[in-house]
């Protein structure tokens, strides 16, 4: 195991989100023994212990304020394919990407790892079709231990939901070095009651009484409902309850796909011809994203730096990025497509289209470079403004309420005078509003700023935080969903695994 | 010069990001999809400018097996007037002077000014292809081009190690292309696409070309790939030196790699 006291300058003390930590010492263990002898010898002298992927994070989840960092960064193999009544199923480690998986899946590549189940390799090899993990967290070098505990999803998340549907099963490591393997559908509370045996472990607890909101994008907090599954309470729980050792997650029938991006004259043309497609059974889209004028305009800036980002048209304009099947309708279903583009003020030859691998990486490298850029550009202020901090939001509103949403953010945001621009998910009502942020009397309105937009965010039905988790930056939000009470509830939850509350000090709960 | 004809030359490849290198040193292949050269992409991005900048007529062309048709298709999306694979199986096997032999027996039928293409592709490396075709042609090579000014008649910029010349580049000639900068050729719009649907790519074998069967394929190459070795690194353990002394450590480090 590598130890180390990290320097005020590490990487180690800092994630995407850009707020940085502070730690006693960084531990890397190489394997399961080393972390299990690891967080016994810290839960017995009461050691705070933060555990890090690969920090790609976005709310600083893996950001440590003392102790010791656990990074897992070289638990990273691929073990395994299993198969089950639903299908296919890889098992990794935690710190595969979802860009390894992905990758070694479409390869089939599996001369080097297990059977899971009998015959499993062999049997995945020489099947006829084609697989994919279709969870595309935007951010592909992230870790799949990392998309777990944050419910991780993204532009698929439209036609296949989150993280959470794909996860099978986990293998946690609770703080005293034990593992439990918590397996879908095996363990269920009885109404808010659990009550658990697993590999001779008892787990026994009230589950938080708030209702998780499940009719939006919602990764805000801990999954609780009546008779809810086990693993749905780990899954999305920021690490508090224990560290994903090792994970099972679903693949499913990989089909062709025509990415299209599509410029318009404006915002309002823009999110017109969304709303018309969400719904539109011809088009059937597999997911919808938005790019507000400024998000172009960003990608363009970004171009001079970066030449192999494609440019965008000269020009204001908004953007629409969708892929469809490429299938038999792919004819009638551009006909329709046409049709909504030129109703909403556009024209369909001010478009970009791709389906071999290449042209879609560039399309998705385009898509890449707003939070990217927003990403450096954060990093370069880091240097004389070190508190500074990215701040960018991450809410869903049920879709009846989205264009009232919309409009707020232009409202709160222009109201206290800051810069921003307004691209994602709008396919799931779930766009980013990506602050620019200038100085530090930015950062102190946008703080403000986003505090109002959360806030108006649960009035209208949705949540503060559906895709990157709560971690640190976005606790003050669980109070206001789930009140004193929810929160004690997840505390008193948390005591049950973790009765030193050692792990992930300061995620979702004080 | 008004509209001139370019042929580009295409060639599809092994996606090379997608290849991998097991442990005992061997190329996986396996299910890697197949894509079109960067290079030759480069080729294609150049005479596509020309024709929407001066109406210059693109014809895509490239020797390869069945598959190849979905390449071609994409050039016509791309806005190529017209798309061509030769393909046959008397090709199979071919080395570099066996396919500029077909490519040249193809050429010298047609019309044209340049024939633009890459200056290697990234699965042989040879680079052979172009200057064998610029002798069977019998015709002049510009050779690392890096980009085209059309400002005052057709200008092109070769990149060389050390140096950068600019010249003017008159027709007829064959054209090879770096990747400078890294490609970003504009993709096809939407209507591009559909557009393209309505056009057919053009298939030719051997015999059409009237290439006697001693010329091509692996009974018309000269060379034979006897085998294919990697030189594998050793891997060095990593080496961690403790402390807050700069100096120290890097005394540390050359001390370690023996100097």
């Amino acid at each position: 195991m590598i130890e180390f006291t990290p320097n005020s300058d590490s990487p180690y003390l800092i994630d995407e989100c850009k707020i940085r930590g502070n730690a006693d010492r960084v531990a890397i263990p190489e394997n399961e023994d080393e972390l299990s002898t690891l967080l016994l010898e810290c839960n017995d002298r009461s050691i705070p212990v933060t555990i890090s992927g690969l920090r790609t994070g976005l709310c600083g989840g893996s950001v440590p304020y003392g102790g010791t960092l656990v990074s897992l960064e070289r638990l990273n193999s691929v073990i395994g394919i299993g198969e089950d009544d639903r299908g296919f199923y890889v098992r990794t480690q935690p710190c595969v990407t979802v860009d390894e998986i992905v990758r070694m899946v479409r390869l089939k590549h599996v001369s080097s790892i297990s059977d899971i189940t009998d015959d499993a390799c062999a049997r995945f090899r020489s099947d006829d079709r084609m697989f994919f993990y279709p969870v595309d967290p935007t951010e592909m070098h992230g870790s799949i231990g990392g998309n777990i505990s944050t419910n991780a999803s993204g532009p698929r998340t439209f036609r296949y939901g989150p993280t959470r549907d794909w996860v099978r099963s986990v293998r946690l490591m609770l703080p005293d070095g034990r593992t439990v393997r918590i397996t879908r559908g095996e363990n269920i509370a009885k109404g808010r009651h659990m009550d658990a045996n697993v590999d001779g472990i008892h787990l026994e607890f009230d589950v938080p009484g708030y209702d998780f909101n499940t009719d939006v994008k919602n990764a805000a907090g801990i999954y609780a409902r009546n008779d809810v599954d086990l693993l749905d309470l780990i899954i999305g729980s920021d690490g508090i309850f224990g560290v994903i050792v090792e994970a099972d997650v679903y693949l499913t029938e990989w089909h062709p796909l025509i990415s299209n991006i599509i410029f318009m004259p404006d915002d309002d043309s823009a999110l017109g011809l969304i709303d018309d497609l969400r719904h539109d059974d011809v088009v059937d889209p597999e997911f919808l994203e938005y790019f507000d004028c400024g998000s172009v305009d960003l990608v363009r800036r970004s171009c001079s730096v970066d030449p192999t980002i494609l440019r965008p048209p000269e020009g204001k304009r908004s953007a629409v990025f969708l892929d469809l099947p490429m299938d038999g309708s792919v004819e009638s279903r551009y006909e329709r497509l046409f049709e909504l583009v030129r109703n909403n003020g556009g024209d369909p030859s001010d478009s970009w289209t791709g389906y071999g691998d290449k042209d879609r990486e560039r399309m998705f490298r385009f898509r890449h470079s707003v939070p990217k850029s927003i990403f450096n550009y954060v990093a370069s202020l880091k240097k004389d403004m070190p508190a500074i901090n990215k701040m960018g939001t991450d809410m869903s509103v049920p879709e009846e309420r989205n264009r009232e949403m919309m409009a707020e953010y232009g409202r709160v945001l222009g109201s206290y005078g800051l810069e921003y621009v307004i691209f994602g998910h709008l396919g799931n009502c779930h766009p980013h509003a990506e602050i620019i942020l200038k100085d530090m009397e930015d950062l102190r309105k946008a703080k403000e700023a986003y505090a109002v937009l959360a806030r108006r965010a649960f009035e209208l039905g949705g949540s503060p935080s559906a895709e990157h988790g709560i971690g640190k930056l976005k606790r003050d939000y669980i109070m206001m969903m789930y009140g004193a009470e929810g929160t004690e509830g997840i505390r008193r939850m948390k005591m049950a695994f973790d009765p030193n509350m050692i792990l992930n000090r300061g995620n979702i709960i004080e | 010069m008004s509209e001139p004809r370019i042929i580009v030359l295409m060639k599809e490849v092994p996606d090379i990001d997608l290849v991998t290198i097991s442990d005992e040193g061997r190329l996986e292949r396996e299910n890697v999809p197949s894509v079109a050269d960067p290079f030759c992409m480069m080729a294609l991005g150049h005479a596509i400018r020309m024709k929407k900048d001066m109406g210059a007529h693109v014809t895509a062309v490239t020797m390869g097996p069945p598959h190849a048709e979905g390449m071609m298709r994409r050039c016509l999306e791309y806005g190529t007037d017209e798309a061509i694979l030769l393909t046959d199986r008397a090709f199979a096997g071919a080395d570099t002077l066996a396919t500029a032999r077909a490519l040249g027996c193809f050429l010298k039928g047609q019309n044209y000014d340049y024939v633009f293409c890459g200056v290697q592709a990234t699965d042989g490396d040879t680079g052979q292809v172009p200057p064998e075709l610029s002798s069977i042609l019998e015709i002049p090579i510009y050779s690392y081009v890096s980009d085209i000014d059309l400002t005052d008649g057709v200008r092109m910029t070769q990149m060389y190690e050390d140096e950068c010349l600019v010249i003017d580049a008159p027709p007829k000639a064959v054209v090879s292309f770096i990747r400078y900068p890294e490609t970003n050729i504009p993709l096809p719009s939407m209507t591009d696409f559909i557009d393209a649907r309505k056009k057919d790519v053009t298939v030719m074998n051997a015999w059409m070309l009237g290439m006697p069967l001693n010329m091509i394929g692996s009974k018309g190459s000269r060379t034979r790939v006897t085998g294919i070795a990697t030189v594998l690194k050793r891997k060095k353990e990593p080496v961690f030196i403790e402390g807050n002394d700069v100096s120290l450590a890097a005394k540390e480090i050359l001390k370690e790699v023996g100097i």
